[in-house]
């Protein structure tokens, strides 16, 4: 009995050991972060000196929006976050721990504005103690820019999530990676556009996706604009943003420089009267030239036929022409066709008139941009294109056509 | 005449009395709390510097009869010897014949018994290679733990001790019925161990242990025993740092581990383990010749390492490299130099961990989850943890048998042989301990997340991705160890005047694999379910004679052969994401003998040894940042073989009928004796990065011990019951284990001979020796007759030496061209410790 009484005493003294072993802590009081002055971020921009180094020792906050993050690996210790006013690149001393979409409130007590390399930063940020987080998931819609705007004004777009649409890599293709993966190294390739410039597009050697292959097709493209001295920088948010799949367009130029009407593929067809088609060099340079007029009018009328263009493939085929006239007769009308078979008379195939989506001289032999056509309309394998010239026994104009762009 | 003979006997009744007491003394209980310094392998970012569970042995080597093995265990385990130079799976730990050895690292843990001393201190013990009835055992000897309930003294002993190290108090309890007219014996003990701040800052320690032992007679062949203990017991946790630190500090007991949280100091490394064992013992007496001792036996309970870890955001760990001065050695850097230097020595949250901090982060972290929980749609929103508090846990459950018979065949001729089984589960997994402040956390590889576009790699669990885990949630990863074994072994032991002898057999087989619990999403296919399963047939020999020269002067020696299945927890590449098994998987040889001189006249006892030991093929496997590779790599090193050679002298010398004086001194040479072949794979992807790259590793020191020391006492045993002494310890040849990956090739192929990086790289540091003066006195006094009460009170290291280096490790990652940039991690011996103890027995 006695023995049992010790069991129990010793089970019990254990028992209390063992259940006090569990030690609870108190809930540390959290500090707040103080909002100061509240600024946008153009007025945050403006508080750079030329040259400085600004120390910023005041509790000023700055709202807005993250528009990219380290999610990928291939930002590392910054972010970026706009408003309506502009955008700010961000550094922070360790990982900021932001997320594309955290609306934010930066406290800028301790951070460092500066330029480095033309690029404004706000430097030595630390990310608990200077950011707090309102909400999530407030995405920013990329503004839609082309190369032209973004240099016009490069220190606007600093930091800005833009969209550029119709651009491609121009080494994509042949087997290239975003950087190199495998021993760090952060690489650039150019992005360019149909007018041929570019613009780099850098990719960090941490980054996820740094050993994928560069897209070889021809699309958008959404990044962040950063300035690296005196040119633009693009940095991928997620690849998974760029939808460069498309066929990069080919653009044929049939500019009537080698004195040929025929030459890449065109036709002529004359069907009424004697007069065709021809290349003229009258007043300089050469072009397409045709009228009814030969110390008199006569019954005309003749074609100048594309080759077959294949635009099933194309985002958005386009055409674009210079024309010029003069003398009173029928406007030249601009035709296409998906069902001519190439050779025999026009009349066998269906042609759609769309000569009012182009802009025409006003006479007396100016020459006038066409504009850019947008054919998306007729996105078939074969498609041709066609200047119907018109003429009668009372009157006929000169018509001139040069400079045949199809992007094809 | 009568009076000096009842004095003789009362004297050496005092000493052995003391001797016992001693057992309670610092070293002991040093032993519960020390953080081991191997290297250790991690999945995480961090380079894990303890043991999840300790393996110290010195507690058992203490209560040996072997004169030379009871004053290392008292005097060396501060300095972290080991014995004979052997990791503690050559050292079999019984209680009452069941071995107590886990199964999966092969070693013992003191801690689980911890606070058990009045029985624990009960035991049969031999060293090095010997004969034992119980079972084959290892090649550093065994102990075997009487718990059996008829064979503890009857009565009750109550003591209190008062102590600066580990805990502050510890009260125990013990009472033995003895063998009671109803053929019942009870022994209960229990003990409680307790300090809000131990020796080192920041740590503590709450324990708690008991012991049932029951005892039935039947009838003079069968008695029946059951016996059930445990030991709960939760600690924080001490670092091991750089030297960096120790001096910024000025505390070479400088602990990273602890910070402030609201003002109250916080451990966040917090061991928490309960594995309670119970066995029933069946005694069997078949004849005056014949015995068979059989047991069953369970053990299963919880053990738990908490660990900070963190997502997205900074490093807190006081010590990360890029938070210490030195990382900003760099011209140009002076003010930065200065900056973390001035914090270093004023700043407390510089110094430790910044749980507010952490706090602050974690409750203005807003992130929304979608898809959570691999629900389409399920949309979570709230402060995600940046920090949080993770208990990696290592539970297990075994149960086995074991039977051993011994029958005196002739006169002179004792066989005996037995069999064992044991199956066994580890199951490993991490649980939620405290998510400071934030409402959640995502259970996703952070690593994976940076280097896999692929989102799906990241899952923990592609069951349930995108997991949401709170308090008390499984996550990261989650996978037993199953091992089953079944072995026997057979003896035979003979005497004669001249000589004694024996030699003995053992065969067993091993199984083991693993078990994925979840499919992780780096290796969805590698990952769930059963591994292969390997199987190892293992076998030794071993032998021993004494020849006796006279009966006071004996010659011995001992010879062993045997192999021994590798260890489940280096046979997997990486156990907590995937089955893959390392190539080439072989069974360790272990190849050992001494000869031993013996004198043993009644004042006089001598032991000298000498031994030579070889552990060949053995596998070592890590997980560790590489930084030529830029990447987490699985390292798997095979063909690593050991050389243990080396003496030992130990003598104890009654030189007046009150003064005694001993002597220990063991010199070693523990080196790796071969050129082990490395296999590199990728951690997030199997991708060998290195294919049998040879490691240039012979006659590198094994480190983390003293492979010298010595020890010399006198003690003073007064005729009125006191006694007083004194040891003077001294510890040398301590090197710092060796980064095998800097001993190869490719790690020195950038240089050239007169490169000072080629030392840098190649060269083994060699510690300080060290020294410690340990004083002890007691004094007893029986009361009616009946009553004793007995004081002791023993001092370690009276002069507070505290510049002596135990030892240490070099990190495995490391910069080839500044090797300073990841120094070694060292561990210093504790100044002045005390250890008083007060008992009454009744």
């Amino acid at each position: 009995m006695k023995n049992l009484k010790n069991i129990v005493g010793i089970l019990a003294i254990t028992f209390i050991a063992f259940i006090s072993c569990t030690k609870e802590y108190d809930t540390p009081t959290v500090k707040t972060i103080p909002i100061g002055t509240v600024k946008t971020i153009a007025e945050v921009r403006a508080l750079y000196v030329p040259g400085e180094e600004v120390k910023v020792t005041q509790d000023i906050s700055v709202y807005g929006v993250v528009t990219a993050d380290e999610s990928t690996g291939n930002l590392y210790k910054e972010s970026y976050m706009q408003d309506e006013t502009g955008a700010l690149y961000l550094r922070f001393t360790s990982t900021s721990s932001l997320y594309i979409g955290d609306s934010i409130r930066v406290n800028l007590k301790g951070a460092k504005i500066y330029k480095y390399n033309q690029m404004l930063q706000i430097d030595s940020l630390h990310a608990d103690n200077n950011i707090y987080k309102i909400k999530t998931q407030q995405y920013r819609t990329p503004d839609v820019v082309t190369f032209s705007e973004l240099n016009s004004d490069k220190e606007s777009y600093q930091g800005k999530l833009v969209q550029i649409n119709n651009v491609y890599f121009k080494q994509g293709g042949k087997g290239f990676t975003f950087a190199d993966g495998t021993n760090k190294v952060d690489v650039s390739w150019g992005l360019q556009n149909l007018n041929g410039d570019t613009l780099d597009v850098r990719t960090s050697g941490y980054a996820n996706f740094a050993n994928d292959t560069l897209p070889s097709g021809f699309g958008s493209f959404i990044g962040t604009v950063a300035q690296y001295n005196s040119g633009l920088q693009l940095i991928i948010r997620n690849p998974t943003e760029l939808s460069l799949n498309g066929k990069i367009p080919v653009l044929t130029v049939k500019d009537f420089n080698d004195a040929s009407i025929t030459s890449g593929g065109w036709t002529s067809k004359m069907i009424v009267g004697t007069y065709n088609w021809s290349v003229s060099t009258l007043g300089g340079g050469s072009y397409a030239m045709m009228s009814n007029y030969n110390a008199g009018n006569t019954d005309s009328e003749a074609w100048l036929i594309s080759p077959a263009n294949d635009f099933s493939l194309t985002a958005q085929p386009t055409l674009e022409f210079r024309n010029a006239w003069k003398y009173t007769g029928a406007a030249l009308q601009l035709m296409i066709s998906t069902n001519y078979d190439g050779t025999s008379a026009p009349s066998t195939a269906t042609w759609i008139d769309i000569s009012t989506s182009a802009t025409w001289s006003t006479g007396n032999f100016v020459w006038t941009g066409s504009g850019i056509i947008d054919l998306t309309a007729y996105k078939q394998p074969s498609v041709y294109i066609a200047f119907k010239y018109t003429g009668s026994n009372l009157d006929g104009s000169t018509w001139e056509i040069d400079d045949i762009k199809i992007l094809k | 005449m009568r009076i000096l003979k009842l004095l003789i006997v009362v004297s050496a009744l005092t000493w052995s009395n003391s001797a016992h007491s001693q057992i309670d003394s610092l070293v002991t209980d040093t032993s519960e709390n020390n953080t081991s310094i191997v290297p250790q392998s991690t999945t995480t970012i961090e380079a894990l510097n303890d043991q999840v569970e300790n393996q110290d042995v010195s507690g058992l080597l203490q209560s040996s009869k072997d004169v030379f093995t009871s004053i290392a265990g008292f005097n060396f385990g501060v300095a972290r010897y080991r014995v004979r130079g052997y990791d503690g799976n050559n050292y079999t730990a019984m209680m009452n014949g069941v071995t107590l050895n886990s199964p999966e690292n092969g070693r013992a843990v003191w801690a689980y018994w911890g606070g058990l001393n009045d029985i624990t201190r009960y035991q049969e013990s031999k060293n090095g290679i010997a004969a034992s009835q119980l079972g084959f055992g290892g090649i550093g000897g065994y102990s075997n733990i009487s718990a059996r309930a008829s064979a503890q003294r009857k009565g009750n002993r109550v003591s209190y001790a008062y102590a600066n190290q580990s805990y502050d108090h510890r009260l125990m309890y013990t009472t033995s019925t003895g063998m009671m007219a109803n053929n019942l014996a009870v022994t209960v003990s229990g003990s409680l161990r307790y300090a809000n701040e131990g020796y080192v800052e920041g740590t503590f320690y709450r324990a708690g242990s008991y012991l049932l032992s029951i005892e039935k007679k039947f009838n003079e062949k069968h008695s029946l025993g059951f016996v059930a203990y445990g030991a709960p017991t939760v600690s924080g946790g001490r670092s091991i740092s750089t030297q960096e630190t120790y001096d910024l500090t000025g505390n070479n007991q400088y602990n990273s581990y602890w910070g402030y949280q609201a003002g109250e100091k916080r451990n966040s490394r917090v061991r928490n383990t309960h594995k309670p064992m119970m066995m029933l013992n069946h005694y069997f007496t078949l004849n005056e010749k014949t015995k068979i001792n059989s047991s069953i036996f369970y053990t299963f309970g919880k053990g738990g390492q908490t660990r900070l870890n963190w997502y997205d955001a900074a490093d807190p760990r006081p010590d990360y490299y890029k938070k210490l001065p030195s990382y900003y050695s760099n011209p140009g850097d002076e003010a930065l130099y200065a900056l973390y230097t001035e914090l270093w020595q004023n700043d407390v949250n510089t110094q430790q961990l910044d749980f507010d901090q952490m706090y602050f982060a974690n409750t203005k972290n807003l992130y929304t989850v979608n898809n959570a929980d691999g629900i389409a749609g399920n949309t979570v929103t709230g402060n995600r943890a940046k920090y949080i508090i993770e208990d990696y846990r290592s539970d297990l459950k075994q149960y086995g048998f074991n039977s051993t018979f011994n029958h005196q065949y002739s006169e002179n001729i004792l066989i005996s042989g037995g069999i064992n089984g044991s199956f066994y589960k580890s199951m490993n997994f991490k649980v939620m301990d405290d998510l400071l402040g934030a409402d959640y956390w995502v259970d996703v590889d952070q690593f994976a997340e940076r280097d896999f576009a692929d989102a799906s790699a990241a899952q923990s669990n592609l069951d349930i991705s995108n997991h949401i885990i709170k308090v008390g949630d499984k996550f990261g990863y989650d996978y037993d160890i199953n091992i089953n074994n079944i072995g026997g072994f057979g003896q035979a032991e003979g005497k004669s005047s001249k000589i004694d002898w024996y030699g003995a057999l053992t065969l067993s087989n091993t199984n083991f694999w693993r078990t994925g619990n979840v499919a992780n999403g780096l290796f969805p296919n590698d990952s769930k379910g059963n591994s292969e399963k390997k199987s190892f047939l293992n076998y030794g020999v071993k032998a021993g004679l004494d020849y006796k020269i006279t009966g006071r002067h004996v010659i011995s020696v001992n010879a062993a052969y045997l192999t021994r299945a590798p260890q489940s927890n280096d046979a997997f590449v990486s156990p907590r994401t995937r089955n893959q098994i390392i190539d080439n998987l072989k069974s360790e040889i272990i190849t050992s003998g001494d000869l031993n001189y013996l004198v043993r006249y009644p004042n006089v006892k001598i032991r000298l040894t000498g031994f030579y030991t070889t552990i060949a093929n053995k596998t070592w496997s890590r997980n560790f940042y590489h930084d030529e590779l830029n990447t987490f790599v699985n390292y798997m090193m095979t063909g690593v073989d050991q050389l243990f050679i080396g003496t030992e002298l130990g003598a104890e010398i009654k030189m007046t009928s009150t003064i005694d004086a001993t002597g220990a001194f063991t010199m070693g040479d523990y080196t790796y004796n071969s050129r082990p072949s490395v296999t590199i794979s990728q951690d997030n992807s199997t991708t060998l990065l290195a294919e049998n790259k040879v490691v240039y590793f012979e006659n590198y020191k094994i480190g983390g011990m003293p492979q010298t020391a010595a020890s010399v006492g006198l003690k003073y045993n007064a005729p009125k019951f006191w006694f007083v002494g004194a040891n003077f310890n001294y510890f040398m040849d301590t090197y710092l284990e060796a980064n095998p990956d800097r001993r190869t090739a490719e790690a020195t192929a950038a240089f050239v001979s007169t490169d000072p990086q080629i030392a840098d790289l190649l060269d083994q540091t060699k510690l300080d020796d060290g020294y410690t003066v340990n004083l002890f006195g007691g004094k007893s006094w029986r009361l009616k007759n009946k009553y004793y009460i007995r004081i002791n009170v023993n001092i370690n290291n009276i002069l507070d030496t505290k510049d002596y280096a135990t030892g240490g490790f070099e990190q495995l990652r490391y910069d080839k061209q500044n090797i300073d940039r990841f120094p070694p991690k060292v561990g210093y011996m504790y100044g002045r410790t005390y250890f008083a103890m007060i008992s009454f027995s009744f």
